[in-house]
């Protein structure tokens, strides 16, 4: 827990979290959709219920993940390099986070939206199903990322709480923030890409110094921030596509 | 319970493919390891 005095954690920490909100976004649209054919008054019970338990199941992926990841010993050796199942798991998901965030980008172009059908007689239960199962699968991507942006597991599951915390607490505004500023989405997507090729660079024994993620992530948002006060809504922002819509 | 499982899965399929892709290659990287250690070690 010392970790989390540390102020150089805490750059890290604020990263994570940033990312993790931003990327939550397409989470958050698909809960909404899943849970909005509750009626009303069970709609916020079973959302709140179902990120509660998607956050228990993402720190316990974060806790296997980690686990896996310490496994070191060589299993082969390819082109002079050994390859331990840390290495792979590295490259694997580096491979992953390139391919998942490109075609995200793809699809917020030029994707096609699909519409969700209309199902009668669904239960509570079975919507905290679907928003556990589908929270568990899209954070995969996340935990990628907090495994590529710090080594501190402290830090790691400190984020996920914070990240979903937020979710629960502000889903709506973020996700009304989110959409009439489509470039941070864009942005967060784009350094995917960068801690996947990162990923992929530290598989092969090849260490990249954090800091050099951290900086372009600050920087990256500082020119939006000062973007987006100049043209301060003198045009109406580009819609993103969402990959599926009520 | 398997079935509403199949059913979720073709619903939301093209979403969700390639981490469930991801997660299989996990699991086998998992599998593969401890039976590496096991008849090797």
């Amino acid at each position: 827990m010392d970790v989390l005095l540390d102020p150089s954690s805490w750059i890290a920490l604020l990263t994570l979290t940033l990312l993790e909100i931003v990327l939550g976004v397409d989470n958050i649209i698909f809960i909404s959709i899943v849970s909005n054919k509750l009626p009303a008054e069970t709609r916020s019970r079973a959302r709140i219920t179902g990120l509660a338990l998607a956050l228990i199941m993402r720190v316990a992926m974060l806790l296997g993940i980690t686990w896996i990841i310490q496994f070191d010993e060589p299993l082969f050796t390819l082109a002079g390099t050994e390859f331990s199942v840390h290495d792979i798991i590295l490259s694997l998901g580096g491979l992953f986070l390139l391919y998942k965030s490109t075609l995200e980008i793809h699809h917020k172009m030029e994707g096609a939206p699909k519409k969700e059908s209309h199902l009668k007689n669904v239960s509570v239960g079975g919507v905290i199903l679907q928003i556990i199962l589908l929270d568990l699968i899209f954070s995969f991507d996340s935990i990628l990322t907090a495994v590529g942006l710090t080594d501190e597991l402290t830090l790691m599951i400190t984020a996920v709480i914070i990240s979903i915390g937020v979710m629960m607490l502000f889903a709506n505004k973020i996700s009304d923030f989110i959409g009439n500023h489509p470039t941070l989405e864009v942005l967060a997507l784009s350094f995917l890409i960068l801690i996947g090729f990162m990923l992929l660079v530290e598989s092969f024994h090849y260490h990249v110094p954090k800091g050099y993620i951290y900086f372009a992530v600050f920087f990256s948002l500082l020119v939006e921030m000062v973007n987006m006060r100049i043209r301060k809504k003198k045009t109406e922002p580009v819609k993103l596509k969402k990959r599926l819509e009520e | 319970m398997i079935r509403k499982l199949i059913v979720l899965y073709r619903k939301y399929e093209a979403y969700v493919r390639v981490d469930l892709i991801m997660y299989a290659a996990m699991i086998l990287m998992i599998i593969i390891y401890f039976l590496y250690v096991t008849l090797f070690e």
